[in-house]
């Protein structure tokens, strides 16, 4: 049945892309397009060692319409529009494992056009666009600093801006050529307390840079 | 300022819970839980206010509406991903 779909995937893809060059009336439009298909090959043999071999492949296929710059007496002129784009495969955990109860998931994020220019001189945006899966997980905090973890919880949501601009230098969360709002230092000291509670060790290490970079 | 957390899908509802206190001790109050695909969305009140250890928010698994509790504020209540199915879940804090 996959590999049935398969086939016909570049067809439908090649379709679905005509189809909507039409729909956006042939303007200076950017399409883009991506099909993913799983193929698994199964090997089974009861003589052999392993007695039976699953074998999985991606079978990925990414189309675009992509306008030129620009156009003189109808002629395209100059380079096609930017884009930036990453993908990402994950596999979760479905519970008891069989040799087929997995569930894969494919993620896509890409910027394109004038959002693709104006970060590609940041490369950590680029990196957070082509990286998938990007947002921050949740997790306990282990229960012998607990108490503590909101101590510095409440210390860092009551330092001053530029307080919070000094201790995300020390920490190699903002660069001094970056200039971001005061909420989004904010938001990245949150996100690596909230990284660092869920391991001591790592606490301990923000515990020692925040009083360093407070201090006096 | 929002901040948006993910929690993955087949945790406990204890798991889960745990993992909602933890990130309120730096983030601030639970204000709601949505749903991703396969797992669930944590949205918190980034720079809040911090509850107290043992004030943290509590889950609770309701049939249908769920009830009023005495000393609790109900932070939302819907269907979200618990040992990954879709199961109706109240979230309460402590006034």
């Amino acid at each position: 049945m996959n590999s049935c779909a398969n086939s016909r995937g570049p067809a439908r893809l090649a379709c679905t892309l005509a189809l909507l060059f039409l729909v956006a009336g042939c303007g200076r439009t950017l399409l883009f397009g991506e099909r993913d298909g799983f193929n698994f090959a199964i090997r089974a043999d009861s003589a052999s060692q392993p007695p039976l071999e699953v074998n999985f492949g991606l079978d990925r296929t990414v189309g675009t319409i992509i306008p030129a710059a620009a156009q003189v007496d109808g002629r395209p002129v100059g380079e096609g529009v930017n884009m930036f784009a990453g993908f990402q495969i994950d596999r979760d955990d479905t519970g008891t494992p069989t040799p087929l109860g997995v569930k894969i998931r494919v993620g896509t994020q890409f910027a394109s056009g004038e959002a693709a220019k104006k970060v590609a001189g940041n490369p950590e945006v680029v990196n957070r666009i082509v990286t998938v899966g990007d947002r921050p997980h949740a997790g306990p905090t282990p229960a012998v600093i607990d108490a503590e973890v909101r101590v510095y919880g409440r210390a860092l949501r009551d330092l001053t801006p530029e307080q919070k601009r000094k201790l995300a230098l020390d920490l190699g969360l903002l660069s001094r050529s970056e200039t971001v709002s005061d909420d989004v230092i904010a938001k990245r000291l949150r996100d690596h307390l909230d990284a660092a509670r869920q391991n001591v060790d790592s606490f301990n290490e923000f515990k020692q840079a925040f009083d360093r970079s407070t201090r006096g | 300022m929002v901040d948006i957390v993910s929690a993955k899908g087949t945790l406990g509802l204890q798991q889960l819970q745990a993992d909602i206190q933890g990130a309120e001790g730096v983030r601030g109050v639970l204000l709601t839980i949505g749903l991703t695909e396969t797992g669930n969305s944590l949205a918190f009140a980034g720079g809040g206010d911090i509850p107290d250890p043992g004030e943290g928010t509590t889950l609770e698994i309701v049939a249908g509406h769920p009830a009023n509790r005495p000393g609790f504020t109900l932070v939302c209540f819907g269907p979200i991903f618990v040992e990954g199915a879709l199961k109706p879940v109240a979230a309460y804090r402590p006034k």
